[in-house]
């Protein structure tokens, strides 16, 4: 038994030396939307502590690799891997281990007070020391502890926004999974959230970001990944996406 | 005059008793369109399961809060089941949950046909007797079934809006992915919401037999009601519901105590209005919410 159990410790330091650089990795994913072909061998992985990008236009597959690695959506090939395990293919068991997604569109509790949304974010935790957090998230967003007790429904776009995030943090992600947060926002709203984002990313918090503003995720992501119709076609440091010829034209709108 | 006064006040006393318990029937039809998008035509079938359980249960010497008891578990643990076979696969298409709910309500009309025949059966009250209320005559258990409807409206609604339970459900009703992505098990909440919405069932399948005999037909009737009801009050509304089983209450005890216009032609006689009308109110209703407002009084239009 001794010796089972030191081999399997031992399993886990040394040959996981290398890649346990990666919190998240993905490895040959392919995902069908019944017979569309959406991801097809999608490879990625996100280090600890970084702040990740995935650019590419609407209807490249960013959502559904999102909705993928929280378990919403289940693949048909390929493996993705937290921590060195293999994530559950639950929800509710993949929200345990600390990968957390804050969705396209929000998905708030759309009747429910902020409060109420960020308690519910603390699910996971029992909502054991609710207000720790809750003053954290406030600190990060003012404008929610000014709109406490208003219904979520009736917030704005951007502080709509900022909810979601806030009831994501509420979860104490460790792999921040973020898709599209400033999709219809305004560039003022956009600024917030990038502020945001760092500040987030400074806690220690690794965020992988979904955007099809590529201006947004250059200037805040510290490694880009270029996915075009369920493929990665490009990665690199935002320096070197913003450089690509191709890039510009298409993405930069630069000639 | 003071007829009239009688009758007005009949009116009042019997519409208020009927329609708690229409909130009660409907209630648990309400949750499961409200949580789980689930129009579930095989509530009307729990209730009757409800029904005859209590009765098989009284027959066989049991007292009958100890049947009741057993009618509110035996229907909690069909509902689970209903839902964990059959529902759980086919929720994704609206019309195939409609046919396969629709199915079921026939196929257990078909089973209490071969075990207990289509005569109709009395389930024997709570309280015997009868209570005058200045010129009127209530059926004491009517009263109890009024009371205890209440209570068990009330007892819901503080489960849903004051325990940790309820938040989880209403969470789950508002935004079903938002509730899986805060790590809600969304297929438990769904199995528990069936569980109550069947024990809810059994409970007023209990006392809606204190208003008519137990025969197998008799699941139609709740049915209509919580179709009515749910339409009317706007769909996943539990104020919307109560104030719509009100509504709908009313116009049918009004609707029997209205009288009737008749006419002959040949050798065949109509009646206008009166007591053969009461199931067309309701109905009536419903067609014209749908045409006026679909979402209902208290509804929202959902996206």
């Amino acid at each position: 038994m001794r010796s089972c159990a030191t081999l399997m410790s031992k399993r886990r330091i040394w040959p996981g030396a290398v890649s346990s650089r990666a919190m998240l990795r993905i490895e040959d994913l392919h995902v069908y939307y019944g017979k569309a072909h959406v991801l097809r061998g999608i490879s990625l992985h996100v280090s600890p502590g970084e702040l990740v990008a995935v650019i590419g236009p609407n209807g490249a597959g960013k959502t559904t690799l999102f909705r993928t690695i929280s378990g919403l959506k289940e693949s048909h090939n390929g493996t993705i891997s937290f921590q060195n395990t293999p994530l559950a293919k639950d929800p509710a068991k993949i929200v345990r281990v600390g990968v957390i997604h804050c969705p396209e569109g929000r998905h708030l509790f759309s009747d429910m007070t902020v409060r109420e949304n960020l308690e519910m974010g603390a699910f996971r935790w029992d909502h054991r020391d609710l207000s720790g957090d809750l003053e954290r998230v406030y600190t990060l967003f003012p404008v929610l502890k000014e709109r406490e007790h208003q219904i979520a429904r009736t917030l704005s776009g951007g502080e709509q926004q900022m909810l979601a995030i806030g009831r994501a943090l509420m979860s104490r992600p460790e792999l921040l999974l973020l898709d599209e947060p400033t999709l219809g926002l305004a560039p003022i709203v956009r600024k917030a959230i990038a502020d945001a984002l760092k500040q987030i990313n400074g806690h220690g918090v690794t965020i992988l970001l979904a955007e099809q503003n590529v201006a947004f995720a250059l200037a805040n992501a510290q490694r880009v990944y270029l996915l075009e119709t369920g493929q990665i076609v490009k990665v690199g440091t935002p320096e070197e996406l913003r450089t690509d010829e191709r890039v510009q034209k298409v993405y930069l709108g630069r000639v | 005059m003071e007829q009239f006064l009688v009758i007005v006040e009949r009116i009042v006393i019997f519409s208020v008793l009927v329609s708690a318990l229409y909130a009660l029937v409907a209630l648990g039809f309400t949750m499961i369109f409200g949580v789980g998008r689930v129009l579930n035509l095989a509530h009307g079938a729990l209730l009757m399961v409800g029904a005859y359980t209590a009765w098989f249960a009284q027959r066989l010497g049991l007292e009958l809060y100890l049947a009741a008891g057993l009618a509110v578990v035996v229907c909690a643990l069909l509902a689970v089941a209903l839902y964990q076979g059959l529902i759980r696969h086919v929720q994704h298409s609206v019309i195939i949950t409609l046919i396969a709910t629709l199915a079921c309500a026939l196929l257990l009309e078909e089973i209490v046909k071969i075990f207990f025949t289509t005569t109709p059966q009395i389930l024997q009250p709570f309280i015997s007797g009868s209570v005058i209320f200045h010129q009127t005559t209530i059926i004491s258990n009517r009263i109890l079934a009024f009371g205890a409807s209440w209570a068990a409206i009330l007892l819901f609604w503080i489960f849903v809006h004051r325990t940790r339970w309820g938040k989880v459900i209403l969470a789950t009703a508002q935004d079903q992915e938002g509730a899986a992505l805060v790590g809600i098990n969304v297929r438990h909440v769904y199995t528990v919401t069936w569980a109550l919405s069947g024990a809810l069932a059994g409970l007023a399948g209990v006392f809606f037999a204190s208003w008519v005999n137990l025969s197998p037909f008799m699941w139609r009737d709740p049915l209509i009601i919580s179709f009515a009801i749910v339409v009317v009050g706007g769909l996943g509304s539990l104020k919307g519901s109560i104030v719509a089983a009100y509504l709908i209450g009313f116009l049918e005890v009004f609707m029997t105590y209205s009288p009737s216009i008749r006419f002959c032609a040949d050798f065949r006689c109509f009646e206008f209005l009166g007591p053969s009308w009461v199931g067309v109110p309701s109905l009536m209703m419903l067609v014209l919410i749908l045409f006026l407002k679909p979402s209902g009084l208290f509804g929202r239009a959902h996206g």
